[in-house]
């Protein structure tokens, strides 16, 4: 069977179609990348999603952890202190039990037993969680003379918010924040070790390396083909933040605009 | 040489084969045997990768000790070793606890992910016990009780996350006592 032929069968075996029935015997090189780079997809998915849902809320989270009144500060640190205190994987453990619970109760939450759901939803929260300190310590380094001149402008309020704190406030987050998302793609490993299962075969890389790895007793090929598409999306990750970088801080001279740098995270 | 007469492959298909004399630890050892010798490789494992980051956390430490603390030590006569162990080591410490604080909240919540490697922990009990049991096979049938087993480990591990942050807090004031840094200064001006 040519390349080009498993690559028809198998590109987006992840979601279901082509081939139904994953290579049992003889594997190739060129059946392993495209089946782990198919199951890529649901990582990218996961994180896309999680990521630019995740922003939202981490705003607003920031927002309320920095409020005065505690009825905006104490959910806002607390859900902070749930999601930053506790590993994900065990969140992902809890998750789908819930979920498999809160199905017998009605059909309604049927799909969040599922990963493209279930899964998502944690994600979403713990990034949220994670990147709302990340905005919340951003929000609080913000210098005291940028507030200062807004408020000799008579800025106020939103407008104060929206025109001089929140830009600031991004551009002293986003090389943190970066490092976020980076880890929260390399987090998307997890799902389908967690709980959710892999409906008809249908997983992520680390999923079908998984697979690889178990049928040919040869983990040397798999995860390094993983760990190759995993430093092309961080790669990816770097430049799409790194432009954003650039955009946030454009007002700035070139040679002083702040560089990114990857600091890589350990584990959740 | 533990097989000297082995010849066939080591790898057969999809088989892997090795022979009864090197297997390790031995087919014929004790339960424990092999239950400590997965836990010391986890050990192992946790300790060199947790290892290399310490270091970067202690260099990084070492580095921002004041320099004329160490000019001092040296203005006083004491030899290089001495400034080392008695100026430089105990000084260092304030400045590497906020990174080894930060590592250790991270070791904490990476423990859990042993259970992938088969190691029984206590996510691997919360799954054994608390799947559905039925009567037939023991003598407490129950249902479906993962979900609570796996709330109390989330509660469990936000506890320990808790405790741990109140003690590195007490470490840390304990430490930049008498400290030229903010928090030294403020402890200074409370008093």
């Amino acid at each position: 069977m040519s390349c080009y032929q498993t690559i028809q069968d198998y590109a987006f075996r992840a979601f279901g179609y082509g081939e139904r029935l994953l290579p049992r015997s003889d594997f190739t090189l060129c059946e392993q990348f495209t089946l782990i780079g198919s199951g890529m997809m649901w990582n990218i998915y996961f994180g896309v999603v999680a990521v630019v849902t995740g922003f939202v809320l981490a705003n607003l989270l920031a927002v309320g952890k920095n409020a005065a009144p505690p009825w905006a500060r104490k959910p806002a640190e607390w859900f902070i202190f749930l999601f930053r205190g506790s590993p994900l994987f065990i969140q992902f453990f809890f998750a789908y039990f819930l979920f498999l619970n809160l199905k017998s109760v009605s059909s309604v939450f049927d799909p969040l037993s599922s990963a493209w759901a279930g899964a998502l939803i944690v994600l979403f929260l713990n990034t949220a969680a994670y990147s709302a300190d990340i905005f919340y310590g951003a929000l609080r380094s913000i210098p005291r003379g940028d507030i200062e001149a807004a408020d000799a402008y008579g800025l106020s309020g939103w407008s104060r918010f929206r025109e001089v704190m929140w830009p600031t406030m991004m551009r002293l987050a986003w090389p943190a924040y970066t490092n976020e998302a980076i880890f929260l793609f390399h987090a998307t490993t997890l799902v389908f070790f967690s709980g959710f299962p892999a409906w008809q075969q249908k997983g992520d890389a680390l999923y079908y390396a998984n697979y690889f790895a178990d049928k040919t007793f040869n983990p040397f090929v798999p995860y390094p083909i993983l760990a190759f598409y995993f430093i092309l999306l961080t790669l990816v990750i770097i430049s799409l933040f790194g432009m954003v970088n650039t955009w946030l801080n454009r007002h700035l001279p070139p040679n002083r605009r702040p560089k990114l740098k990857f600091k890589p995270n350990l584990l959740r | 040489m533990k097989c000297p007469d082995w010849d066939e492959p080591i790898r057969q298909g999809s088989d892997f084969i090795v022979c009864e004399a090197a297997k390790m630890p031995l087919g014929s050892s004790p339960q424990w045997v092999h239950e400590s010798y997965g836990f010391t490789l986890a050990v192992l494992t946790f300790a060199i990768v947790f290892g290399a980051f310490a270091a970067n956390v202690l260099f990084g430490a070492m580095q921002a000790v004041p320099q004329n603390q160490i000019e001092t030590a040296e203005a006083y006569g004491l030899s290089q070793r001495q400034t080392f162990w008695r100026i430089l080591v105990p000084q260092m410490w304030t400045y590497a606890l906020p990174g080894l604080s930060n590592l250790w909240m991270v070791l904490i919540k990476a423990t859990p992910l042993l259970f992938l490697l088969g190691v029984e922990d206590i996510v691997y009990w919360a799954r054994e016990l608390g799947g559905s049991k039925t009567a037939k096979f023991t003598a407490y049938p129950h249902e479906d009780w993962r979900m609570w087993y796996f709330l109390g480990l989330l509660v469990f591990y936000l506890a320990f996350t808790r405790v741990s942050e109140v003690v590195l807090k007490r470490i840390t004031n304990r430490l930049s006592h008498g400290q030229a840094t903010l928090g030294g200064d403020a402890q200074r001006k409370a008093t």
